[in-house]
């Protein structure tokens, strides 16, 4: 597996679906039951809200240089640099490398999907600063709207991420 | 598990399990949080956790299935299946046997990672170790690895996996491994998810308290019926005499009323031996009022259940005329009251109950209408014998009810030997027979505060009549088979202290090995039928259990590595010289072991024939 397959995964795996889905899902769930003591409302949203924010940073941080490296990384031309593609003789490498190249480009579309991922990476920065500044205002109805809405946006960079393809030729 | 008692779940997870350096687990608080679990681990996580949830949805266990359980940079990770399996056992094996509530359902996660923590991987997420390349590969996940040995293990373990990698990668085997489902954790609707596979897959008692027990049988014929409950189909009920087949038909009703979302549902229960040729019509399908006779309209049973469930009890005792009249209602799904001409739709489930084998064809209940009747399934309600486990807070709820009847001045307790009299009777009469037995108790000693053994009236054992059910009994009962034990012991003992070992001796040993070998092996079946008892697979159908040779003997020898060819080979060798005394799972085990390991030969330590020479 290539490096940016693997740091593509932990991204989705690890980032997304373990950490800042599951952070957002319990932020909605004392929004909705109001299960933090009234007392500590404040205080205890703050505490979840940073350590949604700081997933979040991590997040947009991995996935915006995996969006501009997506191409020079996974682009098949450089697996003739390496065993054992690197054994083609250069009449061959100068036919093959541009086919595959183009094969890949046709199935794995990587400008889209790079494109793709900036996008909902955008999304997600929106929907969890709206709802920063809710939390802050001490607007907690607002707050339980956008949290969905964070959640779901976060969920779609999740898929975003997963169709990014690990292989050459499909 | 008492009246709405939560699931206890088992995660078993290498994020959520751990333990971070400072004694916190934010991940696991946040998992806790959204899925409005109570951490029940007993950890430094669960001590430290921050997270407040005022309606738990479930008491759940972390597991991190890895060695160390907090990791530093410099560490190395490693899986630990045995750690995983020690946790499961805890809250299986032991509940199981112990009568506590055992795990409702164990949620397995697919990706472990494993390796060094190193200054990069670290810097990704406090202690997370930078990986290896087999961890993150669908062939690969240590989760299947646990999968399949909780599988081997515990059968009747119901497993759903937990994971956010996507499902598509391992549907064909986690199929193969028999989880049960896979819920995607970062799905948004995860919790809904999650609380849907509990309700199908888990295993759970009655929330509402009104059948009462966690035994592994008991909780398996409830989980049938809430199955059952999903699809409002025609659901048979069968079971010994006693043993609440009326209180599992209510149990189905509040199953399916759940899923409808609807408690207004109506039941209406019937016995359907009280009907005669004259009445049932009536009865059944109600009248159509008549203005010239004065007769006034009656709506019917049916009628009445318009919407919910009927139940028919008894239904063995069924006359003909009756059935044929149910059959015609069930194929057109109308009816038609007596007297008129208007047809009325029926929307009605129909749950049947009997304690006989109507696919016997000398019953003469209609095959046509059967099918009909157990179109949605046949749920088992186990004999009070299986259940034993559940005995004492039956016991209890009934001195409870007793002394609520007025039937004594004293609050009463159960002694431990009284319990244990309990737990040694049959129970033919299941548990109508055991409330008889307590309220009598009561009723006879009512100013005692504890009823002894000699306080109980306990009926004799009357052969089961033909035709009722008469399920996989011991072919002993266990006072016989400690009895047995125990002489057995003790003549081993008796023999060996009575042994010289001296050359001298020889003279006097003549004629005492055949006696002690006699000995050791009565001692070795008793040994390997606790061992059975013990790792027996029950199901619903089978609720004396299936005999399995490979956990037993892994009890046995406490040797978790031993192979099944192993365990086959051993039963032949500790069962071969005493073949042919062997009954009931002494046999089924011998004969399981033939089956696996026809052709290896074993090597028993039989003395040599008379008159054979020793070969060079």
């Amino acid at each position: 597996m290539r490096t940016w397959a693997i740091r593509r995964a932990r991204l989705s795996h690890d980032l997304v679906g373990n950490r800042l889905i599951q952070s957002l899902g319990a932020f909605e769930r004392a929004l909705q039951e109001g299960v933090i003591d009234a007392g500590d409302v404040y205080q205890a949203l703050s505490e979840q809200l940073h350590r949604v924010e700081k997933q979040w940073r991590q997040i947009r941080r991995e996935g915006q240089a995996l969006s501009l490296t997506y191409v020079s990384e996974m682009t098949p031309t450089a697996l003739f640099n390496e065993p054992p593609l690197c054994y083609c003789s250069t009449a061959t490498r100068n036919w093959l490398s541009p086919l595959v190249e183009a094969r890949w480009r046709a199935n794995a579309q990587p400008e889209v999907r790079a494109a793709e991922l900036r996008q909902r990476l955008t999304a997600v920065g929106s929907a969890i600063t709206m709802l920063a500044r809710q939390v802050r205002s001490r607007n907690l109805t607002e707050a339980l709207r956008l949290v969905g809405e964070a959640r779901e946006a976060t969920s779609r960079l999740g898929k975003a991420l997963s169709l990014f393809s690990d292989r050459v030729l499909l | 598990m008492t009246a709405n008692a939560l699931p206890r779940l088992l995660v078993v997870d290498d994020l959520f399990g751990r333990i971070l350096q400072g004694g916190r687990n934010p991940e696991r608080e946040d998992l806790c949080a959204r899925f409005a679990w109570l951490d029940a681990s007993d950890d430094a996580a669960s001590r430290a956790s921050r997270a407040v949830v005022r309606h738990p949805s479930a008491e759940v266990v972390f597991c991190r299935g890895q060695r160390p359980l907090t990791a530093g940079v410099g560490t190395t990770v490693e899986n630990d299946l045995d750690a995983a399996l020690v946790r499961l056992r805890e809250g299986w094996s032991q509940a199981i046997f112990q009568g506590g509530p055992p795990w409702t359902m164990v949620l397995l996660d697919l990706c472990f990672s494993t390796g060094r923590v190193t200054r990069v991987s670290n810097h990704r997420g406090e202690g997370t170790p930078e990986g290896r390349p087999s961890d993150d590969h669908p062939s690969s996940y240590f989760g299947l690895v646990l999968l399949d040995a909780i599988h081997r293990e515990f059968p009747d373990l119901p497993v759903c996996i937990f994971s956010s990698k996507p499902r598509a990668q391992v549907s064909l085997a986690f199929s193969r491994g028999g989880a049960l489902g896979f819920v995607d954790r970062s799905d948004p609707s995860a919790p809904k998810l999650l609380e849907a596979a509990i309700w199908s897959h888990g295993l759970f008692a009655d929330q509402q308290g009104a059948i009462l027990g966690n035994s592994l049988p008991l909780l398996l014929a409830l989980r049938e019926g809430r199955r059952a409950a999903a699809h409002g189909e025609n659901v048979l009920i069968r079971g010994e005499r006693g043993t609440g087949k009326e209180l599992m038909a209510q149990f189905l009703h509040r199953a399916r009323s759940t899923v409808c979302g609807d408690d207004r549902r109506p039941f209406v229960p019937l016995n359907s031996a009280v009907f005669g040729q004259e009445l049932f019509g009536s009865e059944l399908f109600g009248i159509e009022a008549k203005t010239a006779t004065g007769v006034d309209a009656r709506v019917g049973l049916i009628e009445s259940a318009m919407g919910g469930d009927l139940f028919l009890d008894e239904i063995a005792d069924m006359p003909g005329e009756v059935q044929a009249a149910v059959l015609r209602v069930l194929q057109d799904r109308h009816i038609t009251r007596v007297g008129g001409r208007r047809s009325i739709a029926v929307n009605v489930r129909f749950l049947s109950a009997t304690n006989t084998d109507l696919d016997r064809e000398d019953l003469g209940f209609r095959a046509d209408l059967l099918d009909r009747l157990r179109q949605g399934g046949t749920v088992w309600v186990p004999p009070l014998r299986a259940r034993g486990a559940d005995i004492p807070a039956l016991g209890d709820r009934f001195l409870r009810e007793a002394e609520g009847l007025g039937r004594g001045t004293q609050r009463h307790e159960l002694t431990d030997d009284t319990k244990q009299a309990l737990l040694e009777h049959e129970w033919p009469g299941n548990v109508r027979e055991l409330r008889s037995v307590v309220f009598e108790a009561v009723a006879r000693h009512p100013d005692v505060e504890y009823l002894v053994p000699s306080h109980l009236r306990l009926a004799k054992p009357r052969p089961t009549a033909p035709g009722q059910e008469t399920p996989d009994k011991p072919t002993r009962s266990e006072a016989d088979d400690a009895r047995s034990m125990m002489s057995s012991f003790g003549g081993l003992l008796r023999a060996l202290s009575q042994t010289s070992f001296s050359p001298h001796a020889t003279s006097e040993w003549a004629g005492r090995l055949e006696h002690l070998q006699q000995a050791q092996h009565r001692l070795t079946a008793r040994l390997l039928l606790a061992a059975f008892e013990a790792t027996k697979r029950r199901t619903a159908a089978r609720p004396n259990g299936i005999v399995q040779i490979h956990p037993a003997l892994k009890l046995l020898t406490g040797e978790p590595g031993l192979t099944a060819s192993q365990a086959a080979d051993s039963i032949k060798r500790l069962l071969g010289p005493i073949a042919q005394e062997l009954e009931g799972d002494l046999r089924e085990a011998y004969e399981t072991a033939l089956r696996l390991r026809p052709k290896a030969t074993v090597r028993t330590p039989r003395p040599e024939p008379p008159g054979k020479k020793a070969g060079p």
